[in-house]
């Protein structure tokens, strides 16, 4: 496992390329690395957004016999008040397109959000290969 | 930082956007088109991305900020290069990039604006 604080923004072009080569040593198809690796961009981007730091595990897992990629991404920030709203595409809080939670869930073959109003989020996503 | 290249090829501006573009060189890569079209009084601009391995939310708002901004400085610009699985993570992140006239490639991108390579005879 592999864990890349998120302090700036290279840090998220960093996780997404470390989310890649996962996928690569995993045998994942072009079409399926690039799914996990603009997710990982996505959700990089929030923590870096609005809750300025945190941090993104990477790791390979196998389960019901296939192997995938679980990334989480954990950060200490303001937290999620309506989690069913900005799980709504088109719905954004901050200066963005807002197409970040919606749109890695789509992306992703498992998608799970816990969130905390003034102590953090934590978001896990797997994809299968 | 260091700024994209722009090169200019009579009244055409190319422009290739580098892999892992951050927000920084994002701003260079918009104001840097600006300022080369005025500069040089350009007609149309070509943007490769076929170096981009990923297009998130970030990267489509900045190529798609770039081409308004060039079409309200009176130009014509074509986005070139998008591969094919990073048009397809595209639509599934719910990005719409419909608006922006794109081409495979430099040369189909150079006969949507109108030009045509031809060997000197």
């Amino acid at each position: 496992m592999i864990r890349i604080k998120i302090i700036d923004e290279d840090d998220i072009i960093y996780a997404r390329s470390e989310a890649r080569q996962f996928a690569e040593a995993e045998g994942f198809s072009l079409m399926e690395k690039t799914r996990l690796a603009t997710a990982v961009s996505e959700l990089a981007r929030n923590i870096y957004r609005y809750a300025t730091s945190g941090q993104v595990e990477i790791e390979a897992i196998n389960g019901e016999g296939k192997c995938g990629i679980v990334c989480r991404f954990i950060d200490q920030g303001p937290g999620i008040e309506n989690i069913e709203q900005v799980m709504e595409d088109g719905f954004s809080s901050g200066n963005s397109l807002g197409f970040g939670l919606p749109g890695a869930k789509r992306l992703s073959d498992h998608f799970s959000i816990k969130s905390v109003v003034g102590q953090g989020t934590h978001i896990e996503i797997i994809k299968w290969k | 930082m260091k700024n994209i290249p722009v090169l200019k090829l009579g009244s055409i501006l190319f422009l290739t956007v580098p892999e892992n573009m951050n927000d920084a060189m994002a701003q260079y890569l918009e104001e840097d088109v600006l300022q080369q079209l005025h500069k040089t009084g350009a007609e149309a601009v070509v943007i490769d991305i076929s170096s981009l391995e990923i297009i998130d939310s970030f990267m489509a708002r900045v190529i798609t900020e770039t081409v308004q901004t060039t079409k309200v400085m009176g130009a014509r610009i074509v986005v070139v290069g998008m591969s094919s699985v990073a048009t397809i993570t595209l639509l599934e992140l719910g990005l719409d990039m419909s608006d922006i006239e794109t081409a495979m490639d430099l040369e189909s991108g150079l006969h949507k604006l109108g030009y045509r390579l031809q060997t000197i005879k």
